[in-house]
């Protein structure tokens, strides 16, 4: 039995279980399943029994730091950590030690969580699935040969199979909400300005977002009340009081808006997917809220915007390494950075007034509700070999508007489909409403029922 | 869609892109491109009103 975060958390306090023990569990769980599900770039079995004896020794004498003291954790290998490989999944990097832990990773340090290893990433967050890079794309627990989605796709993998009880993700366009959503898991991509992305490689930065992964809201609020805090060294990190993430909230009086245009017209959605996301309405209206349809602009003027964007600025991010050694990237990667290398500067400036325009309107629209739903991916995982290319330039995803807002944006499990593949939802807030989205996912996740199903990974058979 | 662009004029916009890539990678490229044509002519249609412009503006407490 795999627990979640907060009941492991339960079990040390009343020293029910051990830091080591579940260090112990966790790195036979990778031993057994890693082979195959390839969600680790690097086992840090030295480190993880050091914390955790430190973390049990914490335990004995009744000094605990908090809640996530002891717990198995990975961060995604473009998350900093001091005198630990960094490789963002690129040869580029192979051999980058960083000097020291990133702002979030120190903090998750400080807390006590016990550092199982570094997690597989799209290359540099933006590359992947591919299969030409030094290290293997990683798998879906749920079906194997199936993708991730990514970028956070070690974490995701990771997370679902109970190698991880949490671990840190990043999204610039979906890449913590996608992998969540084909995952199982919980994974929230905070307010912009929430977490510091200072010790991040950068993909894009005025989309860029860090956050956490795990297999429940609650888990996530657990891990967002750490990695959140001001950082002087991100400029884009809010210097304001920490929101209040308490999962007991009122809902009666809420009001939920579907944006029903998005999964149904703008981009459709497969059966399994709608009927999660309308059971995941009704779940609300039986809590005593409101809920309404909303009409927002449409996903393909958010996706245009977004996608140029975050192509023309990790073109800038990556344009010395296009110029200088562009064959150390994989093909997916230089592909794509090389299309964010056409995009002119009239181009970019254009997308970011156009977002201007998309931000006022949606705050215009969504004046007056509370939370916003919809989908966090079309259906299913597909296999990795079936992912064209270009996937992303062939439908707009559901993930991009709220990068492009800067809002809270959650994803929760709402079942499975035709595949037994899981699918999911997607919940909104307004700018620090945080705390909301995920005592919304907390209360879904309690109705519905699907965080009673993990993945068997070691009955898998090919897909 | 829009029509991919005439390999020349294409290599050319890489070449001003300070962008090499291997023959058959900037074919598929070139063969991706008008996708990313398509997106940009969203942008200017209609076009941005005058006040959607990307401003900075001081907050309280940047003179000290």
């Amino acid at each position: 039995m795999i627990p979640t975060i907060a009941e492991a958390a339960r079990r040390i306090a009343a020293k029910e279980v051990s830091p080591v023990e579940l260090a112990r569990d966790s790195l036979a769980r990778i031993a057994r399943l890693d082979s195959s599900l390839h969600a680790f770039i690097r086992v840090t079995e030295e480190r993880a029994m050091q914390d955790a004896k430190a973390a049990e020794e914490r335990q004995m004498r009744g000094a605990l730091r908090g809640p996530l003291d002891g717990i198995p954790f990975g961060h995604k290998d473009i998350y900093e950590t001091g005198g630990i490989p960094t490789t963002a999944h690129s040869a580029q990097l192979r051999d980058h030690v960083p000097a020291r832990d990133g702002f979030t990773v120190r903090k998750l340090a400080e807390a006590g969580i016990v550092l199982m290893g570094k997690l597989a990433t799209h290359e540099f967050a933006f590359g992947g699935p591919s299969r030409d890079l030094p290290w293997p794309p990683a798998e879906n627990p749920w079906g194997a040969g199936h993708f991730t989605s990514g970028s956070s796709s070690g974490t995701g993998a990771a997370v679902a199979s109970g190698m991880v009880l949490g671990g840190t993700g990043s999204d610039t366009g979906g890449s913590i909400r996608g992998p969540a959503a084909l995952c199982g898991i919980a994974g929230i991509k905070p307010t912009y300005g929430l977490c510091s992305r200072a010790g991040i490689l950068p993909l894009a930065q005025t989309l860029d977002h860090a956050g956490p992964m795990a297999w429940t809201s609650e888990d996530c609020a657990l891990l967002l009340a750490v990695m959140a805090g001001h950082d002087p060294e991100d400029p884009a990190s809010a210097d304001r009081p920490a929101p209040d993430l308490s999962l007991s909230r009122e809902w009666r009086g809420r009001r939920i808006g579907v944006i029903r245009h998005f999964h149904e017209q703008d981009n459709p959605v497969t059966p399994a997917t709608l009927r999660g996301i309308e059971e995941t309405a009704a779940i609300f209206r039986g809590l005593g809220a409101t809920v309404e349809e909303v009409t927002l602009p449409s996903l393909h003027e958010f996706y245009a915007a977004g996608w140029i964007i975050l192509s023309a600025e990790a073109f800038a991010v990556h344009e010395q390494r296009m110029r200088e050694t562009p064959m150390l990237f994989g093909e997916n990667l230089r592909g794509r950075l090389a299309l964010g290398g056409l995009v002119s500067s009239a181009d970019y400036l254009q997308a970011q007034r156009r977002r201007r325009t998309l931000i006022r309107r949606t705050a215009e629209a969504a004046s007056g509700f509370d939370l916003l739903l919809t989908a966090a991916a079309p259906g299913e995982a597909p296999r990795i070999d079936d992912v064209p290319k270009w996937a992303s330039l062939e439908k707009p995803n559901f993930t991009v508007p709220f990068n492009m807002l800067g809002w809270p944006a959650l994803t929760v499990c709402t079942g499975f489909g035709e595949k037994n593949l899981p699918v999911a939802a997607q919940i909104i807030g307004k700018p620090w409403q945080d705390g909301l989205v995920l005592a919304a996912g907390h209360a879904v996740e309690r109705e519905n029922g699907h965080r009673a199903k993990r993945p068997t990974v070691g009955e898998m058979k090919p897909g | 869609m829009p029509e991919p662009l005439p390999p020349a004029e294409f290599a050319a916009l890489l070449v001003r892109a300070g962008i090499a890539l291997p023959e058959r990678e900037a074919e598929d490229l070139r063969l991706a491109h008008p996708r990313l044509l398509a997106m940009l002519a969203t942008l200017r249609d209609p076009p941005p009103a005058a006040e959607e412009e990307p401003a900075f503006t001081f907050a309280a407490g940047d003179e000290a």
